[in-house]
């Protein structure tokens, strides 16, 4: 399999032109997305290759978009919709929660409603308390959405593949900070299945938990504790809801100590949920409590001094890794 | 208008009338639980509007969506077993009264947040356009709705994409307990649609025949490229707002006006006028009757949906682990 | 000296290019002057010098990809001398997202530089950090228990089960002496004696039921058994010794005494009671640090009952009469058949007798914490060599079990030796054990 280094947000351009060259039900709609290739250039290229019917610009009306994509969705066709910044996502939760999430067991099995929600979130350079979220846990906990958040270029794209692919609501978050980065993507097409956790980096001291802009953070935390012979293993779910169970639990039953991180705030988190798993089914395995290395439960600061000290950093991944094993 | 024609309206008028009827009883004996809103009243606007659509045609309902699935073709005894939440259900007894879908016939559902459907048809109807298919989308909506955000978003979006939407607000004239003068200070909402650039009408909702011609109408233009079309139908519920609100807040002449605009009995002075004899509208509420039993009979011997059915399906959905 | 930096292009733009240079090395600029213009991805921007000045160098020429806010140039005093080696190797200044993922960029990200002092101090703690010990350490005691339960790790306390590790004597490494895996691991270790790798310690397979097959779960009892002596087996290091023993004497003795109450094995009682005042190791309860020699010697019996054994103890032998022993002989016996054992006193030294049942010799395992068992085989008549000749005695082999941390071959071999001495000549060393009065303490 041969392979090429793409940016993460042009392995999702990739995926979005080939689903929509596959499928003609379809589209993709959002905020400028569409003459200007999206804020992020995620959308790049589309407009002139499937036309205005398929590439849709919208004013800004969160709520009625997320709408209009489930309409479309349960009368055939398979929207990709784009919401610029998870916190807008606030706008559109009753099409989401109450519509898209429930509409399929509402109508007893008459109706699904295949829509993909692209977002992006996360902290990034002083873009302050309403565009630096990180409200994952907020889909987690409704039944009938799924939930994606890929760390890499290569998941990035196998993962978008599924996701149009799937015939239920998928909620897509990037983050803003990974648009940027490089990995290796195949030439050819393929699917990451929805569902899968990957483990980045294997380890027997330590299994450590993280998706999303903590996944680069933790590989560089474990490089660093792997000159102090301590051999993290750093598992990415990448998808969380499903979630991968029987890979972090075999995994936790080799190591016996456990660290989960995640940018966003620590209390009511999806680490919080992960951990209740671990304990309920690995509880013999574990040598020290799970330890959760997470975000300040507070909104996110301008000054960049504050902001970063809201969110883990390296050197907060490494101590937590540390205090799991008693070093 | 035919006798003909008028007697087949008729017939859905009533059947919706009695549907209602038939279903608070049901309520007061404790079989339906939760929320039931009836239709009474209303019953003109859904038998027109609907009468003028096509077999490919898509409606999206309200929390009050009984009038519509019926004008709809649904079929009563799928309807009944679905509001008592029994497995022969529409739903499978999974949605009940306020989530009734029969997308076999276009009718994507009802719905229990005010306003969510607006923005759900304009993706119907967009969709249709994608796929460059001859089809509206019949939005029913309330006066309710059109003071909540999604209604002037999601006219708007109908706007500029130029879709074959059909938006029908019934303006029963309360929204929930609260009367239309003291939560809009325009009381003729169709003027709103003039506000996004959208042909807007107002008419009698309580006439069968204007409804219908109106729905026509407004459909042909659809179909024509020409636009989405607001018709605000004015009517006035004959009840509370659900079936457990005894509605002490309308005002008891307005009340006495409108039973004496009644749907039904507006239908009967047509029929008479097109020449037919009362006997034949009176044999048709008959056969409603006996279909009605029929229906809730069937309903009363369903089964309940299994608990393990229900998780089976909750667990093909979720395609995978927890 | 003031730095030329490349300007920040746009969100989330880690670089941009410099595209021309309006100027020279050497040029007088003004404040406020355009120097050169640079481009990223979407748009071109003027670089505009922040002060007047020579522009003494050029850093970055045109064509260069730079990264954002790194210096392309300084403009100072004409002849001023500038450190270039450090400006080369300065990062990107404050304030810029900094790439960690350029290869070329350092191992540890640089965060702010001025506003943040360093990384170990002034940093808000991200909540509670667990890992430190949930209990206050005035409620653990010593032997590290939590309101009586061991204040162990949930996999601290599996392991301890598998590699049968008595929790209540492991010292804890984790906070406030919680009891974690590594210590488990190392005091299996210690009790090996060797170094096994932990992985060796592995689960006996699991028994498959078939068809036809009868499951007998263990009972209370059957897994109390089981535990005991697994932990003997594994944890004991058993050295045995041998000793063929002519009773005839003893024999005799018994038919002269004529009392159906005592039998052969409370004479071989009696001489192990008698044995052990000159050998106090092995009337001792061995620890992991030493032992501790018992004052008293109570003799624990094995009793064979329904689905396992039971060791009742005969108490203070040393000091008790034939008569009174086959009572209390009898006594515990039948208690221990109705499941009844007294815990009090615990045995010094346990006797284990497979006599009555033919059995000629056997291995026993030590029952912990004692230092050392006997087993007694059958009396039967056997042919001997004495002074040259083969002639007909009514001999039994026991065997000592010891348990090698307490106590060394030669040391068992001499207690054998006198124990063998006195139960040859039983009714001279016990002679006092015939008549005393008052039986036990």
């Amino acid at each position: 399999m041969t392979t090429r280094d793409l940016l993460y947000r042009d392995a999702l351009n990739e995926a979005l032109h080939e689903a929509m060259d596959l499928d003609p039900t379809v589209f993709c709609i959002g905020v400028g997305i569409a003459e200007r290739g999206g804020s992020y250039k995620v959308t790049d290229g589309l407009l002139a290759k499937y036309g205005p019917k398929r590439v849709i610009d919208t004013p800004i009306a969160e709520a009625s978009v997320v709408g209009t994509g489930v309409g479309a969705a349960i009368t055939g066709m398979r929207p990709v919709v784009e919401i610029l910044f998870v916190d807008f996502s606030l706008l559109v939760m009753d099409q989401l929660v109450n519509q898209a999430a429930k509409l399929h067991l509402m109508t007893g099995g008459q109706g699904s409603v295949p829509l993909v929600l692209r977002t992006q979130g996360g902290v990034g350079d002083g873009v302050a308390a309403q565009h630096s979220q990180s409200l994952e846990a907020l889909f987690y906990h409704i039944p009938g959405l799924k939930l994606v958040m890929p760390s890499t270029p290569y998941d990035a794209k196998g993962l978008l593949r599924a996701a149009i692919a799937d015939d239920g609501p998928v909620i897509f978050i990037e983050h803003k900070l990974l648009y940027m980065t490089q990995g290796p993507v195949p030439e050819e097409e393929y699917v990451v299945e929805l569902g899968s956790a990957d483990t980045k980096r294997t380890g027997r001291d330590c299994t450590l938990i993280a998706w999303s802009n903590m996944i680069p953070r933790s590989l560089e935390a474990a490089e660093l504790l792997s000159a102090e012979g301590l051999e993290v293993e750093v598992i990415d779910p990448r998808t969380l809801v499903p979630f991968d169970h029987a890979t972090v639990l075999e995994s936790v039953r080799r190591t016996e100590h456990v660290v989960i991180v995640q940018e966003a705030v620590r209390r009511g988190g999806i680490a919080s949920d992960i951990a209740s798993v671990i304990q309920a089914e690995a509880f013999d395995y574990l040598d020290a409590p799970i330890e959760i290395v997470a975000g300040l439960d507070t909104p996110v600061p301008y000054s960049r001094p504050l902001e970063q000290a809201c969110i883990p950093q390296v050197e907060d991944i490494v101590a937590g890794v540390k205090r799991a094993v008693y070093s | 208008m035919t006798t003909d024609q008028l007697l087949s309206l008729y017939r859905t008028l009533f059947t919706i009338r009695l549907f209602e009827q038939s279903c608070i009883q049901l309520y007061r004996e404790g079989l339906v639980h939760g929320y039931l809103h009836p239709y009474l009243g209303e019953e003109a606007i859904a038998t027109g509007v609907c009468a003028a659509l096509g077999p490919d045609d898509y409606i999206v309902s309200t929390h009050r969506g009984h009038g519509h699935c019926i004008a709809r073709g649904g079929q009563i005894e799928r309807m009944v077993a679905e509001i008592i939440g029994k497995e022969t259900g529409y739903c499978r007894g999974f949605g009940g009264s306020m989530h009734i879908a029969d997308m076999e016939t276009g009718n994507l559902g009802a719905n229990g947040i005010v306003g969510a459907g607006i923005p759900i048809g304009v993706g119907a109807a967009l969709g249709a356009t994608i796929r460059e298919e001859e089809r509206v989308c019949v939005v029913f909506t309330s006066d309710g709705a059109a003071n909540h955000g999604t209604f002037g978003e999601a006219l708007n979006l109908a706007a500029i994409w130029n879709l074959p939407l059909i938006l029908v607000v019934e303006n029963n004239q309360f929204a929930v307990s609260t009367p239309i003068d003291k939560s809009s200070r325009v009381a003729d909402l169709y003027r709103r649609g003039e506000g996004y650039g959208v042909h807007s009408v107002a008419i009698d909702g309580n006439d069968v025949v204007e409804v219908l011609h109106e729905a026509q109408q407004s459909r042909q233009r659809c179909l024509d490229g020409d636009g989405p079309v607001l018709i605000e139908a004015k009517t006035y519920r004959q009840a509370g707002h659900h079936v457990n609100d005894p509605g002490s807040y309308m005002p008891a002449d307005q009340v006495a006006h409108y039973k004496a605009h009644d749907p039904l009995l507006v239908c009967r002075r047509h029929l008479t006028e097109s020449g037919a004899d009362p006997s034949q509208a009176d044999a048709i509420e008959a056969e409603v009757h006996t279909a009605m039993d029929a229906a809730v009979t069937f309903a009363r011997d369903s089964p309940e949906p299994s608990v393990e059915d229900f998780l089976q399906f909750v667990h093909d959905a979720a395609g995978g682990s927890r | 000296m003031t730095p030329v930096v490349m300007p920040q292009v746009g969100e989330n733009l880690t670089s941009g290019v410099v595209v021309e240079w309006l100027k020279n090395e050497g040029d007088v600029v003004a404040r406020r002057e355009v120097l050169a213009i640079v481009e990223s991805e979407k748009a071109a921007f003027e670089v505009i010098a922040s002060a007047g000045g020579t522009l003494l160098k050029i850093l970055r020429p045109a064509g260069q990809q730079v990264d954002v806010l790194a210096t392309i140039a300084c403009i100072g005093e004409a002849g001023e001398i500038i450190d270039l080696d450090a400006l080369a190797a300065e990062g990107p200044k404050s304030g810029s997202q900094t790439s960690t993922l350029d290869a070329a960029s350092t191992a540890t990200p640089t965060t702010s530089s001025s506003s943040v002092t360093s990384s170990s101090s002034g940093r808000p703690t991200l909540l509670t950090p667990s890992g430190r010990p949930t209990v206050g350490t005035t409620e653990t005691v010593p032997g590290h228990t939590l309101r009586g339960r061991p204040f162990a790790s949930p996999s601290a306390r599996r392991l301890a089960r598998e590699l049968l590790v008595d929790l209540r004597g492991v010292d804890g490494s984790g906070p406030a002496g919680r009891v974690i895996r590594r210590d488990i691991l190392a005091a299996a270790l210690r009790a090996c004696g060797g170094s096994p790798r932990p992985e060796s310690v592995v689960a006996l397979p699991e028994p498959v039921v078939g068809p036809g097959d009868r499951l007998v779960r263990h009972t209370r009892l059957r897994q109390i058994v089981a535990s005991r002596m697994s932990s003997s087996a594994r944890l004991i290091p058993h050295f045995y010794l041998v000793a063929d023993i002519d009773v005839g004497e003893a024999r005799q003795w018994l038919q002269e005494l004529a009392d159906d109450g005592v039998g052969l094995t409370d004479i071989i009682v009696a001489a192990v009671a008698r044995a052990l005042r000159k050998f106090e190791r092995l009337n001792a309860h061995v620890g992991e640090g030493g032992i501790v020699c018992k004052a008293d010697v109570h003799i624990g019996l094995a009793v064979a009952v329904e689905d396992g054994v039971l060791v009742p103890a005969l108490s203070h032998v040393d000091h008790a009469d034939l008569a009174t022993l086959g009572n209390a002989r009898r006594q515990i016996t039948a208690q221990a058949r109705r499941g009844i054992v007294q815990p009090d006193p615990a045995s010094t030294f346990t006797v284990s007798n497979l006599g009555p049942m033919g059995v000629s010799r056997f291995l026993p395992l030590i029952n912990p914490p004692e230092c050392a068992i006997l087993a007694i085989g059958v009396a039967e008549e056997r042919v001997v060599a004495r002074e040259g000749r083969p002639t007909i005695r009514e001999m039994l082999t026991v065997t000592l079990a010891c348990d090698h941390r307490a106590v060394d071959g030669a040391y068992a071999a001499e207690f054998l030796a006198h124990f063998t001495q006195i139960l040859e000549a039983a009714r001279e060393y016990l002679v006092d054990v015939e008549t005393v009065d008052e039986p036990g303490k």
